[in-house]
């Protein structure tokens, strides 16, 4: 079993050994695990989490953030249980803590599932290997010698790279390797999730995208700007963030989370707000009825104004529901809970359009979250996903964050249940599928799940 | 000059309805056909005129959309 820093040669050699690699488990859908794991804490509290697990496995956590300027040093952590990596909430563990973990995870069981959602520690998770399906047992097997060697070079430079960008050469990954997942995939469950919205389209209508953004090359992408002067990319970074979280890779490359529920949905991009981050109803419904007409089965609208509910929205969100499309839209941010809840705003207030309120990551109801009416609940506080070259990534917070989390369960509801599972009967089953959140204000039915 | 948002009522043929309200002053942009709209512009004191064109559900002005501002408890890092 690999220790947390040891050489990936030997890494494969342990696993041939032990016949992890032989042809039984050269299937594309059977996980490598490394024997190392992956801890996911809860955003807001690394350093908690940090402190809990260190206790748990009875051992000492090195922190990238300690080796600030220089790169992580084997010598530095040799005796260290794991590493944490302070800017993304997530920890390594070698494998003899990992086990340690296991072992105290096991024994308190019984009191863990009551304290679940107030738990520093989101996820304990095995680190496999992700490479990307249909490729042959020797590509396979050039590709883990890769891909060892990316995380190994990953955990020494961590702490070189705080900034965003990665060193040049080192900007593609040789292969993909999932780094755990945003606390978004995990409460979804979208994680767990057998779906991947594969043949369902998306279309979220939004500033547009960053078609450079390398977390969706060689993905297909249709398009079409409704902003007069401007094209579709995204000059904002809104609608890169919020097609991340609804569309977003499976496994980015890089030591970074998977942020994206509906891995393999196709991308439609309405450009309804321009690089300001403004647009009018008549934007909006001119996006609206690209996408209908595309027959979108979603349509993700992190976006609003004032009024309404309003008899032109109505309209388009039932001609989209009579076409077998869901049109999931944003609350509103307006509120500052508890002293002030403000209505859900337009469109997302027209009855046949389905609204989005915003979770923080302990599950109570975002303080700016609007009210009635609300039909369900998404992550939405402090929410990972892309973000518009050089930048690459950030974390935001809103109802926007939460909307396109929504969206995406919808994408693999859809294609789990078929041509049957479409708008009316999507809207009613997602509802069905939610998590109550008894006690929570303005939630609707609860917070959204992924069709496992 | 307002922008305006027409929806029509079920059934209601476009290109017909279209016509009447240009007659009745209105400057047509777009024709949403899935979802049986029409927008463009007309002044003011033209849209009681335009509302009871045949064939037309409602009248609306077009209003501001934006990102809804950040909640107070993230911020881009």
């Amino acid at each position: 079993m690999a220790d947390l820093m040891q050489n990936p040669d030997s890494i494969i050699a342990d696993l041939l050994e032990a016949g992890a690699l032989d042809a039984a488990a050269l299937d594309p859908g059977a996980p490598i695990e490394t024997g190392r794991r992956i801890v996911t804490f809860r955003e807001d509290a690394a350093r908690e989490g940090a402190a809990a697990l260190e206790a748990m496995v009875a051992g000492k956590l090195a922190h990238s953030g300690d080796f600030s300027g220089h790169a992580v040093e084997e010598a530095g952590i040799a005796d260290a249980a794991g590493l944490v990596f302070d800017e993304i909430s997530v920890a390594v563990l070698g494998a003899e803590a990992g086990a340690a973990l296991a072992e105290a995870m096991m024994a308190s069981a019984g009191a863990a599932d009551d304290s679940a959602s107030d738990s520093a520690i989101l996820a304990v998770e095995p680190e496999v290997l992700v490479f990307p399906a249909g490729i042959s047992a020797d590509e396979f097997l050039r590709g883990f010698a890769a891909a060892s060697t990316a995380i190994r070079d990953g955990l020494v430079g961590r702490g070189a790279e705080i900034s965003p960008a990665p060193p040049p050469g080192e900007d593609r990954a040789p292969d993909a390797l999932a780094v755990g997942n945003t606390w978004g995939i995990l409460a979804t469950g979208a994680h767990a999730s057998r779906f991947s919205g594969a043949g369902i389209k998306v279309a979220v209508l939004d500033t547009g995208f960053d078609f450079r953004h390398p977390d969706f090359a060689g993905r297909p992408i249709a398009h079409s700007s409704f902003i007069a002067g401007e094209t579709a990319q995204d000059g904002h970074g809104h609608g890169t963030h919020c097609t991340g979280t609804a569309c977003g890779p499976r496994a980015p490359a890089g030591m970074i989370p998977r942020y994206g529920v509906a891995f393999a949905s196709q991308i439609f991009i309405g450009k309804v707000l321009s690089n300001g981050g403004g647009g009018t109803t008549a934007t909006v419904l001119a996006g609206m009825n690209w996408a209908v007409a595309n027959r979108c089965e979603v349509i993700s609208l992190s976006l609003g104004g004032g009024g309404g509910p309003y008899v032109a929205y109505t309209a388009a969100g039932d001609a989209a529901l009579r076409r077998g499309c869901l049109m999931i839209a944003a609350a509103g941010n307006d509120s500052r809970r508890p002293a002030v809840v403000r209505p859900c705003s337009a469109p997302a207030n027209s009855p046949t359009i389905m609204s989005v309120a915003a979770l923080e990551p302990n599950l109570t109801t975002a303080p700016y979250s609007n009210g009635p009416p609300i039909d369900i609940a998404g992550p939405g506080s402090s929410v990972f996903s892309s973000y518009p070259m050089p930048r690459r990534h950030a974390t935001l917070s809103g109802t926007s964050m939460a909307t396109p989390h929504v969206s995406g369960c919808a994408a693999l509801l859809a294609q789990a249940g078929g041509p049957g599972m479409r708008a009316g009967t999507l809207r009613a089953r997602l509802r069905a599928m939610a998590r109550p959140l008894p006690g929570r204000p303005d939630v609707g039915a609860g917070l959204v799940q992924a069709v496992p | 000059m307002t922008e305006l948002i027409i929806t029509l009522a079920p059934g209601a043929d476009r290109k017909g309805v279209a016509e009447r309200l240009k007659a009745a002053g209105f400057r047509l942009e777009q024709e949403l056909e899935a979802l049986a709209m029409l927008t463009g512009h007309a002044d003011p004191e033209a849209v009681a005129r335009l509302g009871a064109v045949e064939g037309v559900a409602a009248v609306e002005e077009s209003q501001p959309v934006r990102i809804p501002p950040e909640g107070p408890q993230g911020g881009a890092r």
